[in-house]
């Protein structure tokens, strides 16, 4: 799946920045500082290619719409100043949770792989990656 | 006497122990009831006769023997379709997990389990516990054991219904922005979320880790004690659970609540809220007041953003977790596509319905490159402040009492088709996820003949106060009296 650039940089302290790379680039329909952009059909379709979902035209169509319904509700957030207010990421302060480097028996591979759709031994099975 | 059925899991117990009731009885008599009730209610996915009839024995055979039963000794229990069962088939509602049977147990499971609770089946909810009424569920949609025209909320629903039908005497359910204490107080039951790290989430589906809780549902205070003792140890296998002990939680129910301060948070009581339950709220404050309590209005002013919050938080965190289902490891793949992309693709379109697909979308785009500081890391600043109005409620209440739902039980469809609605539904338990501390629903009256919840908040790791609290009034109300007729 490629989300995992996303991740990489959760909970970082970030300036502002470009939109780069692979990550869809969206411009803001409104030069208003608090407004937040709309979703188009066309990006709801970038969007839909990250997060690996092939929607037909109709879902396409209602997603967008109930979508943009939704980041209406996200504006009321632009109205706090949050400047000074750390983010929170859990609501627990555990911090780094270790336990000693003992190796211990796990469950077999025939396990999992019995119950996944195609399986062959200790591997999953799927549609060639590779051309070759 | 009362059918078994009809019983708590502290009278069950007390039968078993004296040896007045086996085990096999009890199974038996709950099986029956699912038997006669579940068509018309639909609160199971999968029923596990043999599976309770099988562990039932193990304890009459223990008790046989002479040897020491656990508390929860042959009580019937109906665990949420999300929570992994070893060999039992495990669907989140979902179609994308077919008939996925999961290696191995939940801690969760395998506690109750411990504790001696007999299983009786696995519950419908929302499909991956996003949604609030049951009815996203991707198997079919579970209706309330009060007004089978009506929702039994959701996502938990499959859970709550199970228990106000009697079809099982214990739930479990997991919650992530109301998701036990919603159904709970639609269903008129007692549900309890507890404080994030209490109980471990190892092996219950992953739907938005900073936020999911598992807890109990019972018919009363008293069982809900029970249950969550047995659920409230500390779990390596759950970086985030906590290794702090767990107090004897059902000897907290001492009924005295003399000099409790009772704060009323005066946000939960907006007019999105509807008159009878607000007036309901009321009255219980009022019993509160007789049995020694002061009670006293506070304000929480960050309430009204938590939903935003949620709503961006909740979605992202399940955009990563849902990123698994892509038709390699779990039951279902769509077989048409040639190239793996394809497949993944087409294995996610087929397998996901609406709400899900919605959440994932949602989910992807706050976490985009260039939103991220304007939704994903604004909403983690405004869960600061969502946290900071409750430890400023702390310094001057022990508990704060709201309503549970705006809105008692609704008619099934009656929410279709609006993006909004239903998830208002999740106003008032929402800010207790977000904080991580814990809370109670338990019944506090009707409104035309629909149990109405009252929600109990307390500070991190207080379960035991608010177990007090709730059992306090609960017993001088007696709304736990009334039950569903079906």
């Amino acid at each position: 799946m490629g989300l995992g650039i996303l991740m990489i940089e959760y909970g970082r302290p970030k300036p502002a920045r470009a939109p780069r790379g692979i990550l869809p680039q969206f411009s803001p329909a409104t030069e208003s500082p608090h407004a937040m952009p709309r979703l188009s059909l066309d990006e709801v379709t970038q969007i839909a290619l990250l997060a690996r979902l092939s929607l037909d035209d109709h879902e396409k169509q209602s997603l967008t719409e109930d979508l943009n319904v939704i980041l209406e509700q996200f504006e009321k957030l632009q109205e706090l100043d949050t400047s000074g207010v750390p983010p929170t990421t859990h609501a627990m302060s555990l911090q780094n949770v270790f336990r000693d480097d003992v190796a211990r028996p796990s469950l077999p591979r025939e396990a999992f792989v019995h119950e996944a759709p195609q399986g062959r031994d200790e591997f999953f099975v799927v549609p060639r990656v590779v051309e070759g | 006497m009362a059918e078994l059925w009809q019983m708590t899991a502290s009278e069950l117990s007390d039968l078993i122990h004296s040896g007045a009731a086996s085990c096999r009885e009890v199974a038996d008599a709950f099986l029956g009831r699912a038997e006669a009730v579940d068509a018309d209610v639909r609160a199971f996915v999968t029923l596990t006769p043999e599976v309770a009839l099988r562990q039932a024995q193990i304890w009459d055979d223990a008790r046989a023997r002479g040897d020491e039963l656990p508390p929860l000794a042959g009580i019937p229990l109906a665990l949420k379709d999300n929570f992994c069962t070893e060999g039992i088939q495990t669907t989140c509602s979902s179609r994308i997990l077919g008939s996925w049977k999961p290696p191995y147990d939940a801690t969760a499971t395998r506690l109750a389990r411990e504790a001696g609770c007999v299983l009786i089946g696995k519950t419908n909810l929302d499909e991956f516990a996003m949604g609030s009424s049951t009815e996203n569920s991707g198997l079919f949609v579970t209706r309330n054991p009060w007004d089978l025209e009506r929702v039994p909320g959701g996502s938990s629903g499959g859970s709550a219904a199970a228990v106000a039908a009697r079809m099982a005497c214990l739930g479990a359910g997991s919650d992530t922005g109301g998701s036990i204490r919603q159904p709970a107080a639609l269903c008129g039951v007692v549900g309890l979320k507890p404080t994030y790290g209490r109980v471990s989430r190892y092996g219950l589906v992953a739907f938005a880790s900073s936020l999911d809780q598992i807890g109990p549902f019972a018919r009363t205070v008293e069982d809900s004690a029970m249950l969550l003792q047995a659920f409230a140890q500390h779990d390596p296998l759950d970086s985030t659970s906590v290794p702090i002990d767990a107090p004897d939680y059902r000897a907290a129910l001492n009924g005295d609540i003399r000099g409790l301060r009772v704060g009323v948070p005066k946000e939960y009581f907006a007019d999105g809220v509807h008159p009878e339950i607000k007036a309901s709220v009321h009255r219980a404050l009022r019993v509160f007041e007789d049995l020694g309590a002061t009670v006293g209005e506070t304000s929480t002013p960050h309430a009204d953003y938590g939903l935003a919050v949620y709503y961006i938080i909740a979605p992202a965190e399940a955009s990563s977790n849902l990123a698994r289902y892509d038709g390699v490891r779990y039951g279902y793949r769509d077989r048409a596509a040639t190239d793996v992309i394809g497949m993944f693709e087409a294995t996610r379109d087929a397998g996901f319905g609406q709400e899900v697909k919605h959440r994932i979308l949602l989910g992807t785009y706050a976490l985009c490159a260039g939103y991220y500081d304007a939704y994903y890391d604004k909403a983690l600043r405004v869960r600061t402040l969502v946290k900071q109005d409750f430890e400023r409620c702390w310094q001057d209440f022990d508990v704060l009492v709201t309503p549970t739902s705006p809105e008692v039980a609704f008619k099934i469809g009656d929410k279709a088709g609006d993006p909004m609605a239903m998830k208002l539904s999740d106003i008032c338990t929402i800010p207790v996820n977000i904080a991580g501390n814990c809370a109670i629903s338990l019944p506090c009256g009707f409104q035309d003949g629909l149990p109405i919840g009252l929600q109990i908040i307390g500070p991190a790791f207080e379960e035991a106060r608010i177990l007090r609290a709730a059992h306090a009034y609960e017993q001088a109300a007696g709304w736990f009296l009334q039950t569903a007729q079906l």
